[in-house]
């Protein structure tokens, strides 16, 4: 195993020479000048030449980029160029905690609600909940993640009281529904009947929590995790960017292990267990998810990878102090190359881990493959 | 269980969760939207005592504004707290994030003049609907009878941060640190007018005296002690950092420069260096600025413990977030965002810059041949071009236009100086038609343009509208259309490579005689029209000797008949800028037009 891990830590180092090698050079052709973003409006003509030689930019594109190997490989990311003093490490440092707190609270809400929704889909195919649960996810497919957070901030931030009198109404209706289910069992003869009724008090009661506790979200801005306002605060700031994070992706895994729980049910084993009287959440848990969640872990993983890269939208939306924002607004538009330089290092670094650990991950979930080597 | 048994439970169901649900509405913290507007409570129109601070006798007597502008939203509070109140908090959404907490590197009230200003406190602070200046660190501002001395008086028992004491000494290095900083990679805008005092003249006869000698008479010195070389650096520490910084100088980064850049990203050294209300708590580049009140402020007990500047990223989404409840104190510079803050009845503090919306014509820059420099193609733009066209396409009409470089309403407006505004050529797209056309058959000229505009919002529907408008007229316009730093600034000052350019002057009652000079002097090395005119220097010169709001009114008519004249830039439209403000927070004294120093204000409840 060691091996292997060792195996792909090697290849990590062409990979980033090669990332980093064609930023540079991308980077080359952007606009932006970041001894304009330095001048400002109140500059002078004659201050161009000396700032651009004080800064090293008058070297050509391929010593600048072999100086910043050079301190790269020290483990140096050197110096904002737009802002003299401050250094890429700490930008990266404040930046991309918030960008992985985002992306991982985002996935872990994807994951969370679409593996049991596709799960239950994959068993009760052709149902009423099925046809309902793959509708939403077409739908919410079809929404672009700026629109949908921009519907996030309509609903939550400025018509606040539309999501929570929402959930009253639902709440309601859904606890009403169990205690009629309750009676119908009831006058049928049927068992269950005290499990629905605790069920509509927990319902109901979760629901006057919920809208009594109703939290207000910010139009804008990020609480950090480290925060002397608090962990509730950080979570408070994060909850609407992850959930429009995690709204394209929900759909996506459900979809996806919707397929593949399916077709797993079809295998002989799970008839077997059918047959041995297994109950269905056991047979749907321990024997037909771990088999069928291959795709959905190797998408999983390109999305989080993904994620972290292409926050941008969502950061630019609810205005977070990110990774994205950083190599676009700091990096990109004013062409300081050691902050698009070292973000994208960051990123593309992350990203080859994180796909590596997946490939670790299968041998764990598949036995043959660790046999097979 | 019986069937009446569950409908009971149901019914009991629907009334306790619809009671419970809706029976705390008011405290759970829900957000107020656009339709729970902020309260409507009018903004004070200076009905509040002026500063306890001791203005400068001898200065320009202090006239009522007239110009119809929401005043301050409180200008001044007094027995605000006995100290610091915990918890107590301002979210100050900003403009633009300052790029440096040195006084040297920061400009104005867009780029982090009120997070600095915090900090270091000024000697004077600017009232601008009277057009005078109060003292704040310093007692007082005398000027003689020519305004080319002035003696300056400092408040007594003030100490930096490090617990040095403030001397009179420390205001006049301060200001040569200011002075010799210039051509260093800064870009401060009032370090041209810093040029203008006698260093070399200047005397500290005492620990409490400054005896400022001016090149030449200006009866407006004072609006420089209320700006970034208004704010003291402790010169004891520079000279401390320039020591140890003198090892790591090179010929292209001096030791100066080097400090200021260790300025930027230590706390402790601004904080040290300093004596305003607040102290440097956290900065995040770009992102946040935190200060937390300073124990021992020598303006007594700080009330608001904290204020967090973030830069959420447009006056729209300042404004956005400000409805939303995320700031308590927005920063906003754009007219249709105004409109909406008047209408949910926000308190405003404002006001107008003038010359704000403005077309630049390159006039020979650099010696370049450019069409520009005909006074028939500048008056044939003046007559194609409709204000209110601009207006509706781009600003919803939501806009201020003007045809004057002082709008009416704002303090150095006089129907003598609307009169001369009213003598450039005004709407007339067949007159400008005509113009082109004989410019076309005097100097084969083919009637091209180039046209260079920021595309900020609304920057593209501006130039949109100007060059149908203009085009209308047989100008064939080329449109260069992108951001500040790729496309204006490029063009405009460092290749000087445009015909018309939109910018804007922005002057204020505190900066009126430096953005005048710096952009219409024909010495002046900010200006970037290349425009020269010998009746022009004479009147800008008059600005400066004008010793009361009288005076400058009439020196700035003066100025305004020459401009109406020759024309060098079309004036559209005032900028407004300014702070909405959540009604609980008072005392929030302006330190310039529009900075706002937060040492006396405090949280209402």
């Amino acid at each position: 195993m060691l091996r292997v891990i060792g195996l792909k830590l090697v290849r990590l180092v062409p990979v980033l020479f090669i990332v980093s090698a064609a930023t540079s050079l991308l980077i080359e052709l952007v606009p932006g000048d970041p001894i304009l973003a330095i001048i400002g409006t109140e500059g002078h003509p004659e201050d161009y030449e000396r700032i651009e030689r004080e800064l090293g930019l008058d070297q050509n594109v391929a010593a600048r980029y072999l100086d910043w190997l050079g301190n790269i490989v020290q483990g140096d990311f050197g110096e904002q160029i737009t802002r003299p003093g401050v250094t890429v490490a700490d930008r990266l440092k404040q930046t991309f905690p918030v960008t992985i707190e985002i992306a991982m609270i985002g996935m872990g809400l994807a994951l969370l609600i679409s593996v049991p929704v596709g799960t239950w889909a994959a068993y009760r195919a052709g149902t009423r909940f099925d046809r309902f649960s793959s509708g939403s996810a077409f739908g919410i497919i079809s929404i672009p993640s700026f629109l949908a957070g921009l519907l996030l901030v309509f609903l939550f931030v400025f018509n606040a009281t539309i999501p929570r009198y929402g959930v009253l109404v639902l709440g309601l209706a859904w606890s009403i529904w169990l205690l009629w289910s309750a009676g119908r069992e009831q006058r049928g003869g049927g068992g269950g009947v005290i499990v629905r009724i605790a069920a509509a008090v927990v319902v109901a009661g979760l629901t006057v929590w919920l809208t009594n506790k109703w939290p207000s979200f910010p139009r804008q801005g990020f609480v950090r995790w480290t925060s002397d306002e608090g962990r509730l605060e950080n979570l408070r700031s994060a909850f609407l960017p992850a959930v429009t994070v995690a709204l394209t992706e929900i759909a996506v895994f459900m979809r996806l292990l919707r397929g593949d729980v399916q077709a797993t049910l079809q295998e002989d084993y799970i008839l077997s267990a059918r047959a041995k009287g297994m109950p269905p959440v056991r047979i749907l848990a321990r024997d037909a998810l771990r088999p069928s969640s291959f795709s959905l872990i190797t998408l999983a993983g390109v999305a989080f990878g993904r994620l972290i890269g292409g926050t941008v939208i969502v950061e630019a939306i609810f205005r977070l102090p990110g990774m994205g924002t950083l190599i676009v607004n700091d990096g990109v538009n004013t062409g300081d190359f050691p902050i698009v330089q070292g973000g994208v290092l960051i990123l593309a670094t992350f990203y080859v881990v994180l796909n590596g650990a997946i490939d670790v991950s299968y041998s764990y979930l598949d036995p043959r493959l660790r046999r097979g080597r | 269980m019986r069937s009446w048994l569950f409908k009971l439970l149901a019914l009991l169901m629907v009334f306790g969760l619809v009671a419970a649900a809706c029976g705390n509405d008011d405290d759970d913290g829900v957000t107020t939207g656009p339709d729970e507007p902020a309260p409507a409570e009018p903004s004070d129109d200076g009905d509040d005592a002026p500063a306890p601070a001791d203005d400068g006798d001898d200065e320009p007597a202090a006239e009522p504004a007239d110009d119809g502008e929401e005043a301050p939203a409180d200008e001044v509070m007094m027995d605000g707290c006995e100290a610091t109140v915990p918890g107590t908090k301002v979210n100050y959404a900003v403009f633009s994030p300052n790029a440096n907490m040195d006084p040297t590197g920061s400009s104005g009230a867009l780029v982090g003049g009120t997070q600095i200003v915090n900090v270091w406190d000024v000697l004077m602070a600017f009232d601008p609907a009277a057009g005078v200046s109060n003292g704040q660190a310093a007692e007082s501002l005398t000027p003689n009878d020519d305004f080319t001395e002035w003696t300056l008086k400092i408040r007594s028992g003030i100490t930096y941060g490090n617990g040095d004491a403030f001397i009179a000494q420390d205001v006049v290095d301060s200001m040569l640190r200011f002075f010799d900083s210039r051509g260093d990679g800064m870009n401060n805008r009032a370090a041209g007018s810093v040029g203008l005092i006698d260093f070399d003249n200047t005397e500290v006869p005492d620990d409490s005296t400054v005896i400022f000698r001016l090149h030449r008479g200006w009866s407006t010195f004072h609006t420089l002690l209320g700006d970034e070389p208004g704010m003291i650096v402790n010169p004891r520490i520079i000279a401390q950092l320039l020591d140890e910084e003198a090892a790591n100088a090179t010929e292209e980064t001096s030791a100066a420069r080097l400090v200021r850049n260790r300025m930027a990203v230590t706390p402790d050294l601004v904080n040290a260096a300093s004596f305003g209300p607040y102290e440097v708590a956290e900065v995040e580049p770009n992102v946040r600025t935190v200060l937390r009140a300073r124990d021992n402020y020598w303006g007594g007990p700080v009330c608001i413990e904290e204020i967090e500047f973030t830069f959420p990223g447009s006056s729209v989404a300042n404004w956005e977030a400000f409805q939303a409840g995320d700031f308590n104190a927005a920063f906003l510079r754009d007219p249709r965002v105004f409109a909406d803050a008047r209408e949910a009845g926000a308190v405003l503090s404002s006001e107008d810059q003038n010359i704000g919306g403005l077309f630049l014509f390159n006039q020979g820059v650099r010696g370049a041949e450019v069409i520009g420099k005909d006074i028939r193609i500048r008056r044939a733009i003046h007559h194609a071009i409709n204000r209110d066209i601009i207006n509706e396409r781009a600003f919803e009409g939501k806009l201020k236009t003007t045809n004057a470089i002082a709008a009416e309403g704002t303090l150095l407006w006089s129907p003598e100086l609307q009169e001369c505004a009213d003598q450039a050529p005004s709407y007339d797209p067949d007159a400008a038609a005509a113009l082109v056309e004989e410019v076309k058959a005097d100097t084969g000229w083919d009637g091209s343009m180039l046209l260079v505009h920021a595309d900020t919002d609304p920057g593209p529907e501006i130039a949109q509208a100007v060059e149908g408008m203009l085009e209308a007229a047989g100008f064939d316009i080329e449109v260069d259309l992108g951001p500040v730093t790729t496309v204006l600034i490029p063009r405009v000052i460092i290749q000087a490579d445009y015909e018309m350019a939109g910018w804007g002057f922005n002057a204020d009652g505190a900066t009126w005689v430096a953005s005048l000079n710096d952009n219409l002097l024909s010495t002046s090395g900010s200006n970037r029209m290349a425009f020269a005119h010998p009746d022009m220097d004479a009147a800008l010169g008059e600005l400066y000797g004008a010793a009361n709001v009288d005076d400058q009114r009439a020196a700035i008519a003066a100025v305004q008949c020459v401009w109406s004249e020759q024309l060098p830039a079309m004036v559209y439209s005032v900028t407004e800028e300014g702070l909405a403000l959540a009604p609980n927070i008072k005392g929030v004294q302006r330190a310039g037009a529009t900075i706002f120093l937060f040492g006396n204000a405090y949280i209402e409840n």
